[in-house]
Parts: structure tokens; C-alpha cells; sequence
């Protein structure tokens, strides 16, 4: 199996996942009590709209009806009416994605391969006060509880020493100012980016740390190890040449694993730090009983780990000749 | 003392002394038994007073949020509701989602992994793909949707929910050991004996299966508790109960982060601390369990 | 000067039930050109033994005393650096595990390439690759598969890819431990052949590890028998094969089919293995020697001569 067909295979199966969970929002909306369309419809809607809204999604037409239209819809991007925002769902969404994107990916990101640096590092000097420090470190900070971190974080560096804005994603003067450059806006969005990424980084990267820790001493004792230090490298290349590659890949995997429960931590921060972010509209769409737009910014981030987990798995069949070349 | 000796120790007393060997494993037993403690404790205050009921209890001189005083050891929230007790009550309330909602998966996810892994073939292809299908979904994300689908739920709903959504990681572990153990000699005497397949499942494979199915026990009970309170701490909690998340909620909506430190950092502490606890204990039985994470020799 | 000379060498493991004596009073030679075998039991000490030539022991490995000198240098006492330019380049190694001593994640020229980078940077990429073939060439792989990844290759293949590594500098001394074990009779023979007329052509000096003694009869020129972390006789293979002297090695010859002789039925060495914790004196293998008298636990047995260079270390003889 090339790496061709192995990504097609995988998203096949990404596909596959994303029908699975459109249909079972779709049964678990009938399921729920009430009448389904009760869910699309806000008591400050004329006769008219209600009939309009029943005639879109079809609910005058059997159930089997109803799931083609819904399907055809969310084809068309068409994913309803939001009532809190009182306009369509797409579009309260669609510039709230990138956002979303950025905080995630970077915090991921650089988590992972500060993790697998530092895990490194603890495994190199296993066994002595850094390591020691490095480990009881990660256990804490991949313990705190999210929203209390990101709280403290912002009593502490936003509202204490001033050192970062408290809330949202750009300072609105900088950005309707014409004559702001490029540079001056991105650097404005990252001094606002700074604490939810921290929140997120300090979160995520003692679990990889630690992943890396054994994984470096567990592959330090393989036979490859051995034979590299016959060969009479040195130790700096046996462990970056040797070990680093295949320590990295279980932690790879754990990246892979763990997106699920990083875009939970994401939901959480966009809300904390108010950061514009799908996961935010998902929390406060569900205290506003706004249906529609909750379950659309749900599959949409279904989509964004999925896919996330697709190009983790293209990664890693990049980094392991064992699966490119099966 | 005699010829027949002592040595041969039972494999749980073995486990025991090689996990008190770890002083992760003790660091977090030492701070889980004072979680214990403070559950117990929840239930003493209301005893002495109504006014330390951690819900209902508000103390009649006091309408804004208050620093620790001698009557209220870690001072009041908004309403002049006392927070240790509500701290208290938070315990026992993250034991009790923490242990069931654990509990509940790790039995689902044993018996799903060891059927898939007993039988193979299609049960094993649709366990597994489901399996895949609801581990790439943010078990937090799905929970606040279906909240807003049934119009906000009970305590029990989210610790079932959670159960429903935590159970495929320890599926997959169980399958990979039921697979290796089904070639075993034992199974394969106990199939040519003619024994049943639930026989078989129940009285050979089980008892292997659960030591397993225990480390990732302690796992899932911080997943589940942190997936509790990050819950609460949105507004979604249980509203008839107070847990830690929700504590940080009320800090949080009131306005009192920046005011009253007294307030927002002892909710956090515990969750952060309890989680920690739970985390330490399954890494000292990981190494329990897995003689590869094992030191046996002096560095 | 002797290409390698062992001197009194003792080492032991540390380990939590407490010190583990897994080499003693091991003395030994090599010359230039000569194939020496050591033959003994699973957990006998072999592996321990050729990981000291190249100073690869694990961490809590300690040698207690002895000298390791190769061509008049104790290895030792290198400082880092001089024993990152010995390994390899003077003497190489044939893992036990030689299927898993390559990286899984590298390819297997890149892994040979990188060996002769390590001892010669200057090399250019051309001539590099020259050398690289060549070892391809020499081993019966094809240079197809250079670019290939060990888990494509067979195990014939890996183990011949590791031989070509271990050939890739022209060191001076190859220790082989178990090189062909893990391979079938046929691919084991041809294997055997082909590095036997590798050792001739240039002259290489072989130590053999091995646990079956028929082979290291038929490969070796001289034998060492090994028992509990001592060498228990040594001699030439034809004076240890016609003669064998010591109790522990003539059990040894009666477990193991011979080619020449007809396959007789294996006879098992009755009693376990020992394990010695302290410097214990006796005959380590006092409690399963068939000729074992009061003596013998006590006394630990001086090296006797029993022929020209056939030397046995047994207080009955
Ligand atoms: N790192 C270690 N720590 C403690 N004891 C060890 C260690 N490595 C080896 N030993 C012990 O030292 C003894 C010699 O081991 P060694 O690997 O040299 O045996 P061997 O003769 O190569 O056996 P085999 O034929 O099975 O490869 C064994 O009893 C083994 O248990
Ligand atoms: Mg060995």
C-alpha cells in the first residue's frame, strides 16, 4: 500500500465517520421530546415563518423525506436559521472557522513539539533533578482544570500586570484604522492570542512529555540503539538520528488520539477568553437554545478533527516507512 | 522461618508493595484520602447549622460575597452561602461522577472489547468502527448538544452520557489482550472441554481482562470528572447540586474573579488536585502492570 | 602482538536482589586471522563477554577487574572519543538480535552509509555509494533493495544486511553472537560459507558466539567452553571435538546432534543452570557434574595443560 491509496482510505473512512454522525443528529433531534421543528422555531416567528421553515425542512413529509432534505441541505451549506443571531447559521459560523483553526492548530502544534523536545531532554538525564522537575511539571500542569488556568491567567497577566488584553481575538481600533499594515494587525491578534494558546500549550504539552519520556527511555533500550553505539556514533547523533524518530512516533499517535479531547479544551478557552471561535458560538448557542446554529458549529468541528486526524495519520505514515510500505 | 517459607506472596500483595514503591502512586493516594476525608465531612456541616447547607444555606447577616472569617472559614459567595461547605458538598459530588461514570464505562468498554475480541468478524468490524466513530468526538461537545436537544439534564443523565462516550479506548485495550488471549492453552482446553462461549468468556478470560481494565479505571475517572465540571462551569450542570465547576461558574458569571481570590481559587485547587491525585495513581499502576516502565536495576 | 588478549576478567550486574558475578577469571586470546568460538548455555555469559570487547554493557554491568587489550591497547581505559574511533572501525559486532538491530525507520544502505561516515566524514558521496554496493556484492544481496526498509527485507536478507555492516569498515575482529541462530539449516549453512570465505579473503579475525557446539566445531579453530560466567576448557576445535576433557563439555557434545556423527537422540544436561551471586569458590558446576566429589565445592579448579593448548579447568583431570 502506497501513501496514495492509504489517504484515499482514510478518507473514505473520514466520509464514512462524518455520515454516521449527521444521521444520528438527525434520529437524536426526532428522539429528543418535543416536536423536532419546536427546535427550529422561536416563539417571535410570524404564522408565516413557521409555515415557511416547515415547508423547507419538510416536516409536513415523512421522516425519510425529512433526512434527504436534511442532507441535501447540509450539502448546500444550508444549515438553517439562527434565531439568536437572526440570520442564517452559515453565516454566523463561516467567519469564526479560521479562528478557530489558528488557536487550535498552533496550540497543538507547538505543544507537541515542545513536548517531544523537552521529553527528550527528561529521558536523557533521566533520573536526575530535571528530570525529576520536568516530569512533576507536566503531571500538574496536564492535570490543571482548563477554564480555572485560563481564569487565573487572566487575573494574573491581563488584569493584575496589564500585560495582555483581557478578552477577544483584535483591538477594533487597530483594525478599522486604514492606515494599520498587515504586520501591526497580525501582531495585534497574537498579543491577544497569547493567553488562550498558553492555556491550551500548558495544558497539552506535559501529556506529550511525558508520552515522550517513555517512549525515549522504552526505545533507548532497543537493539537499533545498541547497534548505533557499536558503530561508534556519537551519543547526540544515536538519539537524534536514532532514537528521536522512533520515540516520536507513539506520541504521533497520542496527538492523533488526543484531538477529540484538545477541541474540548478549545471550546473551553474560546469561551473563557471570549476568542470568536466556533467553539464558543457552540457553547453559547446551546444557553441560547439556538439548535440550528449549535448543531452546526458541532459538525463543523466534527469535520475539523476529523480531518485534523486524517492529516495526523498522513504524518505518520510519512515519519514511519512501516505503513507508507506496507 | 521454615523450609516451605513465606516468599510465595500473592500476586495483589506483590502489586501492592510495587506500586508503594512508586512515590507518584503514594503522593496521589496521600492527596486522594484527603479528597475522601473532605467527602465525608459534606456531610457534617449541615448538621450543626442550616446555614451551612451548601445549597440552601444562606447565612441570614450576609448578602454579598465575604473573605474567610472565623463563621465562614473560606468566606461566602454572592448569596452568603458558605464555601467550604459548598467545597464539601463538591467532593462528594466529583466521587460520585468520577467512580460511577468510570465504572460504568470500564464495564461497557471490557465486555464491548472482549466480545469484539472473542468473536471476531462482524461483531469485531462494527464494534470497532463505532468505536472509531465516537472517539473522534469531543465527549464535552457532545454532551452540551444533546443538553440543548433535552433541554438541560440531571446528574445521572450526564454520568450515563459520559459512560456512553468514554468506553472505546478501553475497548480497544481489551480486544488487543482478548485476542492474545484466546490462542492460550488454557481457552483452547476449555473450547475442546466443550465449553460454553459465555463459560469461557465469564471464567477464562474475565478474571485476565479486569487488572487491565482497572488501570484504565483511574483514567477515566479524571476524564469524567473534569468532563463533569467543565460542564458545570459553563452553565450546563445539574442545577440541584453543587459541584466545583459549577462553584467556579458562579465566581466566574458574578463577576468576582478579579475581587475575590478567596473564592475562585479553592474550587479550582480540588478539581486540579483531585484529577492530579486519580492521574498519579494510574501512572504507579501502569508501571504496576507493565513490567517494560519497570526499573529493575539501580541507575 | 596479539590481536586481542583478555586478561582475569571479572564483572558483575547490580541489580535490586543484589550483585549478579556474570564474568570471572576469564582469560583468553586472539590472534590475527583466527576464528575462536564460545560455546555454553542460555544465560552462561556469552552475550556479556563480547559486549566488553566493546565496552557496550549496560549500566549497571561494573567490571570488577582485568584488562581488554586490543593490539596492546586497554580498552578500558579509552577515554569517550578514542572508543567512538575503536568500535567498528577495529572491531565490529554481530548482534544476537540482529533482526532487530536495524532501524525500522531508516533505510538499510543509509544505515550501512552511515557506519563508514561516522569513521571516514571525508568521504565523498560516489565513493560512498561505491563501497556500499560493493558490500551488497559481497553479501549476495541485491542493490536493488539498498534503498529498501528493514521490514522488507526477509530475515535471510537482514541478517545478511547486518553482516555487511559489520563488514563495511574491514575491522580486524567480528564477534558474531548467535549471527545465524534465528535462521533456517539452509540459509544458516550458505550464510556460514560465504563469511567463511569472507574471513579467509581478507584475513579477519572472528570470535563466535554460539550455543551449539557441533557448529562451532565446524567453524571455529579453537573452542571455549563456557559454564556460569567462567570459561571451563579451551583448545584447539579438533583437540576439544577428539577429546573432550571437562564434565560440563562432554554433556554439552552428548545434548547436541554432531553433522558426523548419526543423529542420536538428544540427551538433556540434567539439573538447572546456576546462578552465582557472590565470588562463590568450587566448581560452578559442582551440583550438576556427574563426577562431582566433596573437593570440588570447595576448592575453586586451577587451569590445567591436558594437551598443547588444550587447557581444562577441573580438579578430576
Ligand atoms: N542487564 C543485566 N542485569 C542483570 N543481569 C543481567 C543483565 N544482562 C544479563 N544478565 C545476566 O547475566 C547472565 C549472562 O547473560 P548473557 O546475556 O551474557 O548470557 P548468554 O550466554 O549470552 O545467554 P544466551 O545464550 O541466552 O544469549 C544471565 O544470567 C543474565 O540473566
Ligand atoms: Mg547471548
Amino acid at each position: 500500500m502506497n501513501l496514495k491509496t492509504f489517504i484515499l482510505k482514510r478518507s473514505i473512512q473520514v466520509v464514512i465517520s462524518f455520515y454516521v454522525i449527521l444521521s444520528l443528529l438527525f434520529f437524536l433531534l426526532r428522539l429528543s421530546p418535543g416536536d423536532p421543528y419546536s427546535k427550529y422555531i422561536d416563539s417571535d416567528m410570524t404564522q408565516q415563518e413557521i409555515e415557511l421553515i416547515k415547508k423547507q425542512m419538510g416536516l409536513d413529509k415523512h421522516i425519510f423525506y425529512q433526512y434527504l432534505i436534511y442532507i441535501r441541505n447540509l450539502i448546500k451549506m444550508d444549515f438553517g436559521y439562527s434565531f439568536h443571531y437572526g440570520t442564517h447559521v452559515w453565516d454566523v459560523i463561516k467567519n469564526k472557522i479560521l479562528n478557530t483553526i489558528l488557536l487550535f492548530t498552533t496550540s497543538v502544534i507547538v505543544s507537541a513539539l515542545v513536548g517531544i523536545f523537552l521529553g527528550r531532554i527528561a529521558a536523557w538525564r533521566r533520573n536526575t533533578s530535571l528530570d525529576a522537575g520536568l516530569t512533576i511539571a507536566s503531571l500538574v500542569t496536564h492535570t490543571i482544570f482548563l477554564p480555572w488556568l485560563g481564569l487565573l491567567l487572566i487575573w494574573i497577566f491581563g488584569y493584575k500586570f496589564e500585560l495582555f488584553p483581557l478578552s477577544g481575538i483584535y483591538t477594533p481600533e487597530i483594525w478599522l484604522d486604514p492606515e494599520c499594515g498587515f504586520l501591526r494587525k497580525a501582531l495585534d491578534v497574537m498579543h491577544h492570542m497569547a493567553l488562550p494558546f498558553l492555556s491550551l500549550f500548558l495544558l497539552h504539552f506535559g501529556g506529550y512529555l511525558l508520552l515522550m519520556r517513555n517512549s525515549m527511555l522504552g526505545t533507548l533500550k532497543e537493539d537499533y540503539i545498541l547497534t548505533a553505539r557499536a558503530k561508534g556514533l556519537r551519543e547526540k547523533d544515536i538519539i537524534n538520528r536514532h532514537a528521536l524518530p522512533n520515540a516520536a512516533l507513539p506520541v504521533v499517535t497520542s496527538v492523533g488520539l488526543s484531538l477529540a479531547f484538545s477541541i474540548n479544551g478549545g471550546a473551553l478557552t474560546e469561551t473563557v477568553f471570549s476568542w470568536p471561535g466556533i467553539g464558543r458560538e457552540l457553547v453559547m448557542a446551546v444557553s441560547h437554545n439556538d439548535y440550528p446554529l449549535a448543531q452546526a458549529a458541532f459538525l463543523l468541528i466534527a469535520i475539523v478533527v476529523l480531518l485534523a486526524n486524517v492529516l495526523v495519520d498522513i504524518l505518520y505514515a510519512f515519519l514511519d516507512p512501516r505503513i507508507r510500505y506496507e | 522461618m521454615s523450609e516451605l517459607g513465606f516468599e510465595g506472596k500473592g500476586p495483589l500483595r506483590e502489586a501492592w508493595e510495587l506500586f508503594l514503591e512508586s512515590s507518584i502512586g503514594k503522593a496521589g493516594l496521600i492527596i486522594l484520602s484527603i479528597f475522601a476525608l473532605m467527602a465525608i465531612f459534606s456531610f457534617v456541616p449541615p448538621m450543626i447549622d442550616p446555614m451551612y447547607h451548601p445549597m440552601k444555606g444562606v447565612d441570614p447577616e450576609i448578602t454579598t460575597s465575604q473573605p474567610p472569617s472565623l463563621r465562614h472559614w473560606l468566606g461566602t459567595d454572592f448569596m452568603g452561602r458558605d464555601i467550604l461547605s459548598q467545597l464539601l458538598a463538591g467532593a462528594r459530588v466529583a466521587f460520585l461522577v468520577g467512580i460511577t461514570a468510570a465504572l460504568m464505562s470500564i464495564i461497557l468498554g471490557t465486555f464491548l472489547g472482549m466480545l469484539a475480541g472473542y468473536f471476531g468478524g462482524v461483531v469485531d468490524t462494527l464494534l470497532m468502527r463505532t468505536a472509531d466513530v465516537i472517539m473522534v468526538l469531543p465527549t464535552l461537545l457532545v454532551i452540551l448538544v444533546l443538553a440543548s436537544l433535552f433541554k438541560g439534564l440531571s446528574i445521572w443523565s450526564i454520568v450515563i452520557i459520559i459512560a456512553l462516550f468514554r468506553w472505546p479506548g478501553v475497548s480497544r485495550v481489551i480486544r488487543a489482550q482478548t485476542l492474545s488471549l484466546k490462542n492460550r492453552p488454557f481457552v483452547e482446553a476449555a473450547k475442546a472441554l466443550g465449553a460454553s462461549h459465555l463459560r469461557i468468556m465469564m471464567r477464562h478470560l474475565l478474571p485476565n481482562l479486569v487488572p487491565l481494565a482497572f488501570l484504565y479505571m483511574t483514567f477515566r475517572v479524571t476524564a469524567a470528572i473534569v468532563i463533569e465540571a467543565a460542564l458545570a462551569f459553563l452553565g450546563f450542570g445539574d442545577p440541584t447540586t453543587v459541584s466545583w465547576g459549577m462553584m467556579l461558574q458562579w465566581v466566574w458569571k458574578t463577576g468576582h474573579m478579579f475581587k475575590a481570590p478567596y473564592w475562585l481559587l479553592p474550587p479550582g485547587i480540588c478539581i486540579s488536585l483531585i484529577t492530579l491525585s486519580f492521574y498519579m495513581i494510574g501512572r504507579a499502576m501502569e508501571q504496576v502492570l507493565d513490567p517494560r516502565l519497570r526499573k529493575d536495576w539501580e541507575g | 602482538m596479539r590481536l586481542l588478549e583478555v586478561r582475569d576478567l571479572a564483572l558483575e550486574y547490580r541489580t535490586k536482589k543484589g550483585p549478579f558475578l556474570a564474568l570471572e577469571d576469564i582469560q583468553f586470546h586472539v590472534e590475527k586471522g583466527e576464528v575462536l568460538a564460545f560455546v555454553g548455555e542460555s544465560g552462561c555469559g556469552k552475550t556479556t563477554l563480547g559486549m566488553s570487547i566493546l565496552r557496550l554493557l549496560p549500566e549497571n554491568a561494573h567490571i570488577l577487574r582485568g584488562e581488554i587489550l586490543f593490539e596492546g591497547r586497554d580498552i578500558l581505559r579509552l577515554s569517550q572519543e578514542e572508543l567512538r574511533r575503536y568500535r567498528w572501525k577495529e572491531v565490529s559486532m554481530i548482534f544476537q538480535a540482529a533482526m532487530n538491530s536495524l532501524n525500522p525507520v531508516k533505510r538499510v544502505g543509509d544505515q550501512i552509509k552511515e557506519a563508514i561516515q561516522t569513521h571516514e566524514p571525508d568521504i565523498s558521496k560516489g565513493e560512498l555509494k561505491r563501497r556500499v554496493e560493493a558490500l551488497f556484492r559481497l553479501v549476495n544481496l541485491p542493490l536493488s533493495r539498498i534503498g529498501d526498509y528493514p521490514h522488507q527485507y526477509s530475515g535471510g536478507m537482514r541478517q545478511r544486511a547486518v553482516i555487511a555492516m559489520a563488514l563495511a569498515l574491514r575491522p580486524k575482529l567480528i564477534i558474531a553472537d548467535e549471527a545465524t541462530t534465528a535462521l533456517d539449516v539452509i540459509v544458516q549453512d550458505q550464510i556460514l560459507k560465504e563469511t567463511k570465505l569472507l574471513q579467509k579473503e581478507f584475513g579477519l579475525s572472528f570470535i563466535f558466539i554460539s550455543h551449539d557446539i557441533a557448529l562451532a566445531f565446524e567453524v571455529a579453530d579453537r573452542v571455549a567452553v563456557m559454564y556460569g560466567g567462567r570459561v571451563v576448557e579451551m583448545g584447539s576445535s579438533h583437540d576439544l571435538e577428539d577429546s573432550p576433557t571437562h564434565p560440563y563439555t562432554m554433556a554439552l557434545l552428548e545434548s547436541y546432534p554432531t553433522l558426523t556423527v548419526e543423529r542420536r537422540r538428544l540427551r538433556p544436561i540434567p539439573g538447572d543452570p546456576i546462578k552465582v551471586t557472590g565470588g562463590a569458590k568450587g566448581c560452578r558446576f559442582f551440583m550438576r557434574c556427574p563426577e562431582a566429589e566433596a573437593s570440588c565445592k570447595e576448592i575453586t579448579p586451577p587451569w590445567v595443560e591436558v594437551g598443547k593448548g588444550h587447557m581444562v579447568s577441573c580438579l578430576r583431570r
